[in-house]
């Protein structure tokens, strides 16, 4: 993984200092609470529905076992012992006191980590494969394009106060495990006709108050103008993008209003005005951080291990959570390791500082020493050996990590909702909560199959509710939660926004008429079909029956 | 208004420029305000007429600002280009490596944020990651380039 | 004159949060602001209404609070009236395992911040 240099290191700890001088200049009353908003913003730190909340940026949700025991410590001194990984692969502490978070940062920049712009109207976080390196469908690694999109994202003198904030998300994959069709901008890595690597440009996507799917910009660039041409989209968002109304203010918007082949030609003219020769990366540079990312010293194992077919065979727990945790790797012998982060009763992304410490210890005996991090809110160890798996599994076991749902229908994505939120119209995570505890039986989860649901707690969508196979929206209706359902949503390549079923639900009715759904689906479906592909198949109308009694 | 010119109070300025219509309706005068919104391609023909631009900035937290300096220069401006509205001493880089001279503040904004803060930002930072927005005075580095100096 | 609004529906409370730490607070009778809602002066009188008002300005301008707004109290339960403001009162309803604000309360007792004023 990425490490800084002298420059990085000098870079984030005059980002850190200048902080430290914003608080003092708050606290002091040389910035009002109204300036000095946005420049806390821009630095992670929120001031929510309880207390302040600090977003730390795992950039591309990639970090290290060593980065890991900083989080935890960070948790227990500053913290109450524990963290949120939330669905932009950054972790966030709900409590931290802002006269405590110059020193926050200061530990951070120890361990080569950082919050700027984890908020604000500014480029955020770049997220990617969780993955990445690992996967078997993999073109090429995408996270040297992501660690250069960092830098160069990080303290943009022109692109710091945008119209809205603004998401870039990578994959170079085939499959999408990034929603990059969800993203202000998604960046595809694909292959041109000349054998080349570069980047297909997706603009204009995004969820919140207007889902909208992303359209393709370019049919490709090299990586060499990537950020030339970046800058040419940045600079018409930045002049064009709606100010008036916060709520349109996206590139989404701008893309929609202006028509897509005007937007195109808006973005071209800029960048043919610019030089991109003399603003594109140099090539040593470009090789220097993809260094970093070269694929691990993978030892030489046979695809199968006896040991780990025996444990399969002996713990039929370990075989369960085989069958849902782990993923296929690219190099045989090795497997990718799904930690989910969503126990029976748990807050979804929630893990204790104990946990980080064990993972961390995991990640160095069994990994490589590194971690990821994924927007569905559980954690990866990319590179693991099977021989090793079920030392590996025991040990998740005896630290209450070894929940077997990856992918199943409790490994939900869910915003912290009315529980922690300023913004939160209604709860999220105990719907989740309730969601797991309906369909806690594991051979159930099992015979459901797939199954994507998605909670937000206010329309601004933060829990992806538009793109999960059922989607559930939070309202506030007279003083009273309701909930509304969307189905039919969908986050990879073949993305879609879902379609809402009718009128809401209330808590206790919303978790019944999930389970008729299911009910449904399980009676319907063809062999093979996940719960997306029924829906797909039979439509909206008997979903309906079951929910409204109609049929 | 104040004038702040490389982290130096230079006083007050008084006397409002003439706007973009203003100035292209005239075949005099060598100064003009833009809003944010201007359309460079309007100026274009005129621009090397000029010596001072002012660009508005709505409120601070509007960058378009930004953008137009950074367009006017690259057109090929090189008089006096100052940022005028309620910025506060934290964007100040950003305003200066986008091409702006200066910048020009309310009274009421000085008043909170005085030479001392405008003076210490200047110098927060001299290291940065974009290639074609470093500064002259204090001088600043890319540090693409500077890693392989 | 004071830029907070109450509608003036029942009994009213002013919150905030305080600007060193974050917590929610509100404002109890001494005029300190306190971060248990049981501690929050409540009343309907537009005096004291008026008088809270001017705490809330001046203590913002004094940075050491954030935000304050009045809010509504349902004159029986004496809780707050709206939904959102009940979870600001009563913290995170969910605690697998971690303290809720009651249990937190308990331990550290509740925090004040300001100095004690006259009431009038």
């Amino acid at each position: 993984m990425y490490r800084y240099d002298e420059f990085d290191h000098t870079f984030v700890r005059a980002r850190s200092q200048q902080f430290k001088r914003q608080v003092e200049r708050r606290l002091d009353g040389s910035l009002s609470e109204e300036q000095f908003r946005p420049l806390r913003l821009m630095n992670g730190l929120y001031l929510q529905l309880h207390a302040y909340m600090l977003r730390v940026a795992i950039p591309y949700g990639t970090f290290s076992g060593k980065q890991m025991r900083q989080l935890a410590m960070i948790a227990d001194k500053y913290d109450r012992g524990y963290g949120h990984f939330t669905t932009r692969q950054n972790i966030q502490y709900n409590w931290p006191d802002l006269v405590d978070v110059p020193a926050i940062l200061e530990d951070l920049a120890d361990v080569e980590m950082h919050a700027i712009q984890t908020s604000g109207n500014c480029i955020r976080n770049t997220t990617s494969d969780p993955w990445a390196g690992a996967a078997i469908d993999e073109i090429e690694d995408p996270r040297p394009i992501a660690e250069l999109i960092r830098q160069w994202s990080s303290l943009h003198p022109e692109f710091t106060y945008l119209p809205r904030k603004f998401k870039i998300a990578i994959t170079g994959a085939s499959n999408d495990r990034a929603a990059i069709r969800a993203h202000d901008i998604g960046l595809q890595i694909v292959q041109n006709d000349a054998g080349e690597n570069g980047l297909q440009v997706y603009v204009g996507g995004g969820l919140g108050r207007t889902p909208i799917i992303g359209n393709v910009l370019r049919e490709f660039i090299s990586r060499h103008e990537l950020l030339p041409y970046l800058e040419a989209i940045m600079r018409v968002y930045n002049r064009y993008g709606r100010r008036d109304n916060k709520y349109k203010a996206r590139i989404k918007i701008l893309v929609q209003e202006t028509g897509l082949e005007k937007f195109r030609d808006e973005v071209e003219a800029e960048y043919a005005q610019l030089e991109p020769l003399d603003i594109a990366v140099p090539q040593e540079e470009l090789n220097r951080i993809a260094d970093y990312f070269s694929a691990p010293d993978y030892d030489d194992v046979s695809s199968s291990d006896e040991g780990y077919d025996k444990a399969v065979i002996l713990h039929s727990d370990f075989a369960g959570w085989v069958r849902s945790n782990l993923s296929e790797h690219k190099i045989s012998g090795y497997t990718i390791v799904n930690i989910s982060l969503k126990p029976l009763k748990g807050a979804p992304g929630d893990i204790s500082a104990d946990q980080m410490r064990v993972v961390a210890d995991l990640a160095q005996e069994y990994s490589f020493d590194e971690i990821r991090a994924t927007h569905e809110q559980n954690l990866v160890l990319a590179n693991v050996k099977k021989s090793d798996v079920y030392a590996l599994y025991q040990k998740l076991v005896v630290a209450e990590l070894a929940t077997g749902n990856i992918g199943l229908i409790s490994d939900i994505i869910c915003c912290p909702g009315m529980d922690y939120c300023a913004l939160a119209t209604a709860r999220s995570i105990p719907v989740g909560q309730a969601i797991s505890e309906r369909f806690s039986d594991p051979e159930r989860q099992r015979v459901i199959g797939e199954m994507k649901i998605k909670i937000s707690g206010c329309i601004n969508a933060c829990g992806h509710h538009h793109i999960g196979h059922i989607g559930i929206l939070g309202l506030e209706k007279a003083g009273v939660e309701t909930y509304q359902v969307k189905l039919g949503g969908d986050a990879t390549s073949t993305a879609e926004v879902g379609k809402v079923t009718g009128k809401g639900f209330s808590f206790d009715e919303l978790i019944d008429a999930i389970e008729r759904m299911i009910d449904l689906y399980l009676r319907e479906r063809d062999t093979g079909e996940r719960f997306l592909d029924t829906y797909r198949r039979i439509g909206m109308e008997p979903f309906k029956g079951v929910l409204y009694g109609t049929d | 208004m104040v004038l702040i010119r490389n982290g130096v109070e230079l006083g007050h300025v008084s006397g409002e420029l003439p706007d973009l219509e203003t100035y292209l309706a005239g075949n005099e005068g060598d100064s003009v305000l833009l809003s944010p919104d201007v359309d460079l391609e309007t100026l274009k023909p005129r621009l090397s007429g000029l010596a001072l631009i002012e660009v508005s900035f709505p409120s601070f937290t509007d960058g378009r600002g930004f953008s137009v300096a950074k367009q006017l220069r690259r057109l090929g401006y090189e008089g006096e280009l100052i940022a005028t509205g309620p910025l506060i001493p934290d964007q100040y880089l950003c305003a200066v490596q986008c091409g702006f001279d200066a910048v020009k503040i309310e009274q009421e904004c000085y008043v909170r944020q005085s030479e001392g803060e405008w003076n210490e930002a200047l110098h927060a930072f001299d290291l940065f990651y974009q290639r074609g927005y470093v500064r002259q005075n204090p001088v600043s580095r890319n540090i693409t380039e500077a890693r392989y100096e | 004159m004071s830029t907070l609004k109450h509608k003036g529906k029942g009994p009213q409370a002013l919150t905030a949060n305080g600007l060193r730490t974050g917590p929610v607070v509100y404002l109890s009778a001494d005029y300190t602001w306190n971060t248990a809602f049981e501690n929050a002066m409540l009343t309907e009188d537009p005096l004291v209404i008026a008088r809270m008002s001017e705490a809330g300005d001046r203590d913002e301008e004094e940075n050491l609070i954030v935000g304050p707004y009045f809010i509504d109290v349902d004159a029986e339960t004496h809780l707050p009236a709206r939904y959102r403001e009940r979870f600001r009162a009563q913290g995170p309803s969910y605690d697998p395992g971690k303290p809720t604000y009651a249990e937190l309360l308990m331990k550290d007792g509740a925090q004040v911040i300001g100095q004690q004023r006259e009431g009038n």
